[in-house]
């Protein structure tokens, strides 16, 4: 087993300009200081307030957002692709996804489950990762429902969505609104960024390595960071079909492969043979859903880097290995290369899968083992009499979420991302 | 008819003696004839000596091909590797040559056209390791030859095993200051830029007589930290009195027989004045093509940088780099590399992966 590395260089020479994406204006010192003394304000009445009247009001926006024909979504339909790059066609299918998960009783059942009698800090800072639309829901929802004011620090290409959600909560309930800012300014900005983490007594921050260390050693309350993650998929032999390759091909593209939960890798087990085969079938799947999900804008840096994964697969067949390549049209609508031998290394993303056979799923283990700290989900295609010893494998190999193929990208509300209670941890300690 | 190689050879010698576009597609008939990786190539994409009728349309091999495949038409008798700072040993790209001849009288040339069109011979020093220390470094190579072709008696290698000997380079630096003797300095501009922290903290300021020149190349790969090209043209003069004129940034890959040179030495002997730019020799032709369609775009327009040169007529002529550049006249401005994949979303990517 090896962790073969592919070279994406990186050279501070080059600002890799995207010239579709727009750079929000960044928020003030002052406004910001401003916004959090309101949110501190108005998080006194939140306190007084019941936690099933709070969550019966969050319950009233998700219904609303959900609804057909919601305005809410409407709005953020007609928004969402321009701000982010993703198709008009992905955001319609998949934003609902983001907050399908907070209908009722999901919600109230978390909180009584996690966090109980237990309210949260005076004021939370969420800061969003990347562009993900919808992202923003569940973690302002599960603020306000422990009792905190939240302030949701956008993505650079999401700016959109948290504004919308806070006006679709202050639409539905004014005080809950009152606790519940969205802002942006640039990633470790020296003027905002640390009024922010200095009034926030909880900062719960997703993105990758670098940043996530950069806001831990200036944030003054509490610290709860969200690493880069990496999924996969696993079909057993009996489970090599047509269909689990749909499947798994709407959990790739969904997002554009965005999430943390969208699979890079699918273990087949079997021989080469039976990778390609799989892959084929793979390749196929994502074919209609370049059509009817079609992928969102690739930067430069995007299509190079597909580009270099796809060159690499190509000349190692050419130089003997039995790698093989298959290769949609566009950059964006699909690749699915066949590792020769069991490795564990993402992709580049942009719905782009590799397919590595091995001979019994039995031995994950030991192909996961170099990467366990960086696992997050696991969609799984095997027959009932295999699923509980597989699971079981996957989850004592660091995998947070075992789940069938198809709905890799739908989880549950209680999903402890990372391996974390969702908002247990954001609570004070029991006793 | 003489054999190909030595055409290239006599072509690289003087450009009267036949046509860039009649060669190139003979280098190309070869190699798609005795390179099997390379014909499995141009066959997947139906590009053929047969249809092939112009050297704009010769299938260009992206870098990684050199990591993952053999390039070369014939028995190597020389390997160089790219650098390759990351990764190990599999991603580094392996240039394969059947006949060395073609790498030394191209460098040789080049050098001669772009760095020492007005100097026979000057004192070079150069805190580039010596060839026989890397024999798998290209930029060894080519400074070794340059010392044999270019250099004065009292040429030097101011480089000791752990890097730059800076004792060695102060004596010779002073050395010019006290003799008169201009001299041309070889450097990778990571070791350049030690050299200028180390001159500041030391404060440390030399004035070489004019016609002192430094040639450096590499990019930021080792550098202590990011200089601008203004920044390094400011510290040359303001270190070594090298005025910007005489300052030539190289643009090489251990994957090309050929180079190409900032145009300022070039310019000043043709009593021209035009912009800093890139140029290469006859023998090379360069593309700039759009990221996304891989076609030709307009000078000005930033994209891919495709070379196609003659000299690497035993391994693969044409390389589709992943350098960014816009052409500009009769050369090109150098942008920078290509970036990987930006984070986007929460998911790790295999740069990031890479990167951990």
């Amino acid at each position: 087993m090896s962790l073969r590395a592919v070279r994406a260089g990186v050279s501070s020479d080059t600002r890799d300009a995207d010239p579709g994406a727009s750079v929000p204006a960044a928020v003030t010192p002052a406004l910001l200081a401003r916004t959090i003394a309101e949110l501190r304000r108005a998080r006194h009445a939140l306190a007084a307030r019941s936690t099933d009247s709070i969550v019966a009001a969050l319950s009233r926006v998700v219904d609303a957002w959900l609804a057909p024909r919601s305005t809410w979504r409407t709005r953020a339909e007609t928004l969402l692709p321009a701000a982010t790059g993703f198709s008009p066609a992905m955001v319609r299918h998949a934003l609902p996804t983001m907050l399908d998960p907070l209908r009722a009783p999901a919600l109230g059942e978390l909180i009584a489950a996690e966090a109980g009698a237990r309210r949260g800090p005076e004021l939370i800072l969420h800061v969003l990762p990347g562009n993900l639309p919808g992202l923003a829901a569940i973690p302002a929802a599960l603020s306000l429902a422990i009792g905190s004011a939240a302030l949701l620090k956008a993505g650079r290409g999401d700016r959109v969505f948290p504004e919308l959600l806070v006006e679709s909560i202050a639409a539905h309930d004014a005080e809950l609104g009152r606790c519940l800012a969205a802002c942006y300014w640039p990633g470790g900005d020296p003027a905002a960024e640390p009024v922010a983490l200095a009034a926030a007594d909880l900062v719960v921050a997703s993105g990758d390595d670098a940043t996530i260390r950069a806001l831990a050693a200036g944030a003054r309350g509490r610290f709860i960071g969200h690493g880069h993650r990496v999924s996969f998929a696993a079909v057993s032999r009996e489970c090599t079909t047509g269909e689990a390759a749909a499947q798994l091909a709407e959990d790739i593209a969904i997002w554009d492969q965005r999430g943390c939960l969208s699979p890079q890798l699918c273990f087949v087990e079997g021989d080469v043979a039976a990778a390609v085969g799989f892959a084929t079938l793979v390749a196929a799947a994502l074919r209609p859903l370049a059509q009817r999900l079609p992928s969102g804008r690739l930067s430069a840096a995007e299509r190079l880097a597909v580009r270099r994964f796809r060159d690499e697969a190509e000349w190692r067949g050419f130089g003997g290995e039995r790698t093989r390549l298959f290769a949609l049209d566009g950059e964006g609508d699909g690749t699915v290369v066949v590792e020769p031998v069991p490795v564990f290394e993402p992709t580049p993303l942009c719905r782009s899968l590799r397919v590595v056979p091995l001979a019994d799923l039995h031995r994950l283990p030991a192909v996961l083992a170099p990467a366990r700290a960086l696992l997050e989900g696991a969609g799984l295609a095997a027959p009932p009499e295999r699923w509980p010893g597989l699971a079981a494998a996957l989850a004592a190999s660091g995998v947070h979420r075992v789940s069938p193929l198809g709905a890799m990208q739908r989880p549950p509300l209680d999903w402890r991302q990372g391996g974390r209670p969702r908002v247990g941890d954001w609570v004070a300690p029991r006793g | 008819m003489a054999p190909l190689y030595d055409r290239v050879l006599a072509f690289i010698d003087d450009a009267g003696t036949e046509r860039f576009e009649t060669l190139a597609l003979e280098v190309f008939a070869h190699q798609f004839a005795h390179c099997a990786a390379y014909r499995q190539y141009c066959l997947t994409r139906g590009r053929t000596p047969a249809v092939v009728g112009e050297w704009q349309a010769i299938p260009p091999v992206p870098i990684v091909a050199f990591a993952r495949a053999d390039l070369c038409c014939g028995t190597p008798v020389r390997t160089f590797l790219s650098s390759g700072t990351t990764g190990g040993a599999a991603n580094r790209s392996r240039h394969q040559l059947p006949d060395l001849r073609l790498y030394q009288r191209s460098a040789v040339a080049g050098l001669r056209r772009f760095l020492f069109p007005d100097a026979p011979r000057m004192r070079l020093v150069s805190i580039i390791p010596r060839a026989d220390e890397r024999p798998e470094s290209s930029l060894a190579q080519m400074v070794a030859w340059a010392m044999e072709a270019f250099g004065s008696a009292d040429s030097v290698y101011a480089v000791d095993p752990d890097g730059i000997a800076f004792d060695a380079l102060v004596a010779a630096l002073r050395g010019s200051e006290r003799d008169g003797q201009p001299l041309c300095l070889f450097a990778t501009t990571g070791a350049l830029v030690r050299v200028i922290d180390y001159c500041r903290e030391h404060a440390l300021a030399f004035r070489l007589p004019h016609g002192s020149r430094l040639m450096d190349t590499g990019g930021d790969k080792g550098a202590p930290r990011h200089l601008s090209r203004r920044g390094i043209l400011h510290a040359a003069w303001h270190a070594f009195a090298i005025p910007g004129y005489f300052c030539v940034n190289e643009y090489g890959m251990a994957e090309l027989s050929s180079q190409y040179y900032d145009s300022v030495v070039a310019d000043r002997v043709r009593g021209q004045h035009r912009p800093r730019r890139k140029l290469g020799p006859h023998w090379v032709r360069t593309l700039v093509l759009d990221p996304e369609t891989l076609t030709a775009v307009a000078p000005g327009v930033r994209g891919l940088l495709c070379h196609v040169d003659l000299a690497n007529a035993g391994s693969a002529m044409a390389i589709l780099s992943e350098d960014v550049g816009s052409l500009a006249g009769d050369g090109f401005q150098l942008v920078g590399r290509a970036a990987g994949a930006p984070s986007r979303g929460c998911s790790l990517t295999a740069a990031q992966w890479d990167a951990a």
